[in-house]
C-alpha cells in the first residue's frame, strides 16, 4: 500500500517536473519568437536569446552558440563565461574535427557528450578548458534542412553528466533556434531586397518630383495666383497681390493678384516700389508683417498711393524671405478701414511662406536650367575642340611619319647609318605624338562618360600572349627574359577585348622600359571571384612617394632605360581608368631597386551552375 | 586619282604610289575631281574628307551621281578617326577607309587589293 503510494507520488512528481520543463521550453521558444519580432530581423539578439535559454534549459554553467559559415564555426553568442574566455574562443575559427567539442558535433552531426573532458583521449583544446574550468561538456547541432548551421555547447564546472532528457530538450530547442536563425537570415535578405527596391522607387520619385517642380516653376504665375486667392478668401479680405523682389534693381514687381482691377494692376506695374521708400519694402527689410488700419491716414508711398486711389482703405504686408534673402511680399487689403487680428496675420504669414518657397523653387530651377545648358554647351565645345585638334594634328603627322617611312623603306635609294638613325628618331617622335593624341582622346572620352566598352567573352591568355609578342623584340634587345604563368581557369573573361589588350600592352611596355636587366613575368590567377593579372619586373622600381603619383596624368616616376623611348605620361592613368570602367582595380607594389608588380583584378564571369 | 588639298600629303601619296608603280592623277578639291573624271577614267579614288568647297562625302555622292566613274572604288583617306567618323563614312558609301597618319604598307596592300600588285599602267 505504502509502496504503491510512494510509486504514485514518484510518478506525480515526475509528471510535474515534465510539465514544468515543457512550460519552460515553451516559454523559451516564445521568447525566441518574440526576440525575432523585437530585433527587426537582426540576428544577434535572437542568437543571444537562444544561447541564454539553452543554458537554462540544460542547467549548465555556461552555454555558447557557434554559427557555421561553410568552413568554420565562429562564436556568435556566449552566456555564463568570462570575457577572457570569450575572447579566447572568439578568436578561433573552429574546423570540423575531433580536437574540439564543437568540431566534433559538426563532424558527427549529432549530440556529443563528454562526461569529463579531462579523461577524453581526443580532446585537444586544453587552453580553453583551463580558462573555462569546465569538466562536463555537451554539444548539440543546430540542423536546418539536414545541414549543420551551428552548434550549441554547454558546460558544467563540476563533473555532472548531462541526462538524456536534458540533451533531448536541448536538441529540440536547437532545432527551434536553427529555424529562427534561418528565418532571420531570410528576413534579412528580404529586408535588403526591399530596401534596394525602396531606394529605386525613391530615385524614381525624386525624378518625378523634380519634373513636377520644373513644371511648377514654369507655372509660377499660376501657383502664386492660387496662393494669393486663397490667402484673400481665407483671411476675410477682398483683394491681394504678391510682389517679387529684384535684388539688382532693389525694387518690387507685381507677380500675381486677386480681386484687383486692371487699372490698379497697370498702375502697380508702372510704379517703382522700392525697398527703402515703401511700406512693403520696410516689411521686407525688417522681416516683419506691417499692417495699415487706415490708408487715408498713412504716409503715402508709391504703393499706398495707388491703393488709396483705387478705393482700398486697409492693408497687411507680409514679407517673403528665405534664410537671409528677401524674395518679395504678400499683401492683402480691404475696402474699409480696420485692424488685422493676430489670427489673420498668422494665416497670411503661412501663405507667405508658401509663396516664398514657390518663388525660391522657381529661381533654383531656373538656375539649374541655365547651368545645365551651360554645361551642355561647354561639354559640346570641348568635344568639338578635341575632335578638331585630333584632325589638325594628324594632318602634319601624316607627312612626318609617312615621309620617314618612305625613306626608311628605301623607296628612294639607300641611306647612310646616320640618316637611318635620324629618320627613325623622326618617325618614333611622330609615333609618340600620335600615341599621346590617342590617349588624350581616350581619357577625355572616359571623362565625358562616353567611352563605351564592347563587352564580350574573351580569352585572357590570348590577350596576354598578344601583349608579350608586342614587347618581345624590345625585351630581346635588352636581354630580358619574359615569362607567363597561367592558371587555366583564368582564361575566360568578359571584357572589351581591344581595351584589355591596350591595358596589357601598356603595362608590359612599361615593365620592359623600366627593367635594364633580369625578368618580366606575367601571371594570371584566380583569387576568390576575381582574376588577378600581375606583371612583375625586376627593374628599377618606384619610390614609395611616387607610387600614388604615377597614376595621375603626366606624372612619370623614374627614368626609363636608355633607348626605350619616353612614355606619354598618360598610359597608366588610362590603364587604371579602363580597368575601373570594367569594374576592376589596378594597383602597384614596388620597392626601389628591386622591381615593380602591377596587378589588375577583374571580376570573373559567372560560371554556369552545375547540373 | 588622289583627291587631297594638303600639298605635302598629296606629294606623299603620289610619290609612294609612284614608287610602287602606279600612275596617279590629282585633284585638290571635290570640284576638281568632278571635272577630272570627265576626261580621265581612274580605277581607284583616294579621297580626303576635309576639302575646300564640297567635302569628301559630298564629292563621293556627286561622283557616284554623275555616272562618269563607273564602278571604281572610292576610299576615304582621312584624319577623322573617331569610331563614329569611320561608321559615318562607310555608311555614306565609301568602299574603304584609311586613317591618317597613313601607314604606307597598309596603303600599298589596300591599293594592291583593288588594282592587283605592281600597278603597271593602272591609274589610281
Amino acid at each position: 500500500m505504502s509502496a504503491s503510494r510512494a510509486a504514485s507520488d514518484g510518478r506525480v512528481e515526475e509528471l510535474r517536473r515534465e510539465l514544468s520543463e515543457l512550460v519552460e521550453q515553451q516559454t523559451a521558444t516564445n521568447e525566441v519568437i518574440q526576440a525575432i519580432g523585437r530585433s527587426g530581423f537582426e540576428l544577434e539578439p535572437i542568437i543571444e536569446t537562444v544561447a541564454d535559454h539553452a543554458r537554462r534549459l540544460c542547467r549548465a554553467d555556461a552555454a555558447h552558440l557557434f554559427t557555421f559559415d561553410g568552413d568554420h564555426y565562429r562564436l556568435a553568442a556566449a552566456v555564463g563565461s568570462s570575457l577572457e574566455y570569450r575572447s579566447l574562443i572568439g578568436a578561433r575559427e573552429i574546423s570540423p574535427g575531433q580536437g574540439t567539442l564543437v568540431g566534433r558535433v559538426g563532424l558527427e552531426r549529432r549530440p556529443v557528450l563528454l562526461d569529463d573532458v579531462l579523461v577524453d583521449p581526443d580532446y585537444e583544446w586544453t587552453e580553453a578548458q583551463r580558462l573555462g574550468g569546465f569538466r562536463t561538456i555537451a554539444g548539440v547541432p543546430m540542423l536546418s534542412d539536414g545541414d549543420v548551421i551551428g552548434v550549441i555547447s554547454f558546460w558544467r564546472q563540476r563533473v555532472d553528466p548531462f541526462t538524456a532528457r536534458e540533451i533531448d530538450v536541448a536538441l529540440a530547442f536547437a532545432a527551434q533556434g536553427a529555424i529562427a536563425i534561418r528565418n532571420a537570415n531570410l528576413m534579412q535578405q528580404l529586408d535588403l531586397r526591399s530596401r534596394e527596391l525602396a531606394h529605386s522607387v525613391e530615385e524614381l520619385q525624386g525624378l518625378h518630383d523634380v519634373g513636377h517642380a520644373v513644371n511648377s516653376s514654369l507655372d509660377l504665375h499660376e501657383v502664386l495666383s492660387t496662393i494669393v486667392a486663397q490667402a484673400v478668401q481665407l483671411s476675410g479680405t477682398e483683394g491681394g497681390s504678391i510682389f517679387e523682389f529684384d535684388a539688382d534693381a532693389q525694387e518690387f514687381s507685381i507677380r500675381a493678384a486677386f480681386g484687383t482691377s486692371e487699372e490698379l494692376l497697370d498702375a502697380l506695374r508702372a510704379a517703382r516700389i522700392g525697398l527703402d521708400d515703401t511700406l512693403v519694402g520696410q516689411a521686407a527689410s525688417t522681416r516683419r508683417s506691417l499692417a495699415v488700419a487706415d490708408i487715408s491716414d498713412a504716409a503715402l508711398d508709391a504703393h499706398l498711393t495707388h491703393l488709396l486711389r483705387a478705393g482700398w482703405r486697409s492693408m497687411l504686408a507680409v514679407p517673403l524671405v528665405r534664410e537671409a534673402e528677401i524674395l518679395g511680399a504678400l499683401v492683402v487689403r480691404r475696402r474699409r478701414p480696420g485692424a488685422f487680428s493676430p489670427r489673420i496675420i498668422a494665416l497670411v504669414e503661412t501663405f507667405a511662406s508658401q509663396s516664398a518657397a514657390a518663388i525660391e523653387h522657381a529661381r533654383l530651377f531656373h538656375q539649374l536650367e541655365v547651368k545645365s545648358r551651360e554645361l551642355e554647351v561647354a561639354s559640346r565645345h570641348k568635344s568639338e575642340f578635341l575632335a578638331s585638334m585630333s584632325h589638325e594634328l594628324r594632318t602634319p603627322l601624316n607627312a612626318v611619319i609617312g615621309f620617314s617611312d618612305v625613306l626608311l623603306d628605301r623607296l628612294f635609294g639607300d641611306l647612310t647609318p646616320k640618316q637611318e638613325e635620324y629618320l627613325r628618331d623622326i618617325r618614333d617622335s611622330g609615333q609618340h605624338l600620335l600615341e599621346l593624341l590617342n590617349e588624350i582622346l581616350d581619357l577625355s572620352k572616359i571623362e565625358a562618360g562616353k567611352m563605351k566598352l564592347e563587352l564580350e567573352s574573351t580569352s585572357l591568355r590570348e590577350a596576354l600572349e598578344h601583349g608579350l609578342s608586342m614587347v618581345r623584340e624590345r625585351a630581346n634587345r635588352q636581354g630580358l627574359s619574359l615569362g607567363l604563368v597561367f592558371e587555366d581557369d583564368a582564361d575566360a573573361l568578359v571584357a572589351d577585348p581591344l581595351r584589355l589588350r591596350q591595358v596589357i600592352v601598356n603595362l608590359l611596355t612599361n615593365a620592359v622600359k623600366f627593367t635594364p636587366a633580369g625578368t618580366v613575368e606575367v601571371s594570371a590567377r584566380i583569387v576568390e571571384d576575381e582574376v588577378l593579372v600581375s606583371i612583375k619586373d625586376s627593374g628599377i622600381g618606384i619610390a614609395e612617394a611616387d607610387q600614388a603619383k604615377i597614376f595621375s596624368a603626366f606624372q612619370q616616376g623614374p627614368r626609363p632605360v636608355a633607348g626605350t623611348g619616353e612614355g606619354t605620361g598618360l598610359g597608366l592613368t588610362l590603364c587604371k581608368q579602363i580597368v575601373e570602367l570594367h569594374g576592376g582595380r589596378l594597383w602597384v607594389e614596388s620597392r626601389e631597386g628591386t622591381g615593380s608588380t602591377f596587378t589588375f583584378a577583374l571580376r570573373r564571369p559567372p560560371t554556369r551552375p552545375a547540373g | 586619282m588622289i583627291v587631297e588639298d594638303n600639298e605635302r600629303n598629296l606629294k606623299l601619296l603620289r610619290d609612294v604610289l609612284g614608287a610602287y608603280g602606279y600612275r596617279t592623277i590629282e585633284a585638290r578639291s571635290g570640284e576638281e575631281a568632278m571635272a577630272l573624271v570627265r576626261s580621265e577614267r581612274p580605277e581607284l579614288v583616294l579621297m580626303d574628307i576635309q576639302l575646300p568647297g564640297m567635302d569628301g562625302v559630298e564629292a563621293l555622292r556627286e561622283l557616284r551621281r554623275s555616272g562618269e566613274l563607273a564602278a571604281a572604288p572610292i576610299v576615304a583617306v582621312t584624319a577623322f578617326v573617331m569610331k563614329e567618323d569611320r561608321e559615318r563614312f562607310l555608311g555614306a558609301g565609301f568602299d574603304g577607309y584609311l586613317e591618317k597618319p597613313v601607314d604606307i604598307r597598309a596603303l600599298r596592300s589596300l591599293v594592291d587589293s583593288y588594282l592587283g600588285p605592281g600597278g603597271g599602267a593602272s591609274q589610281s
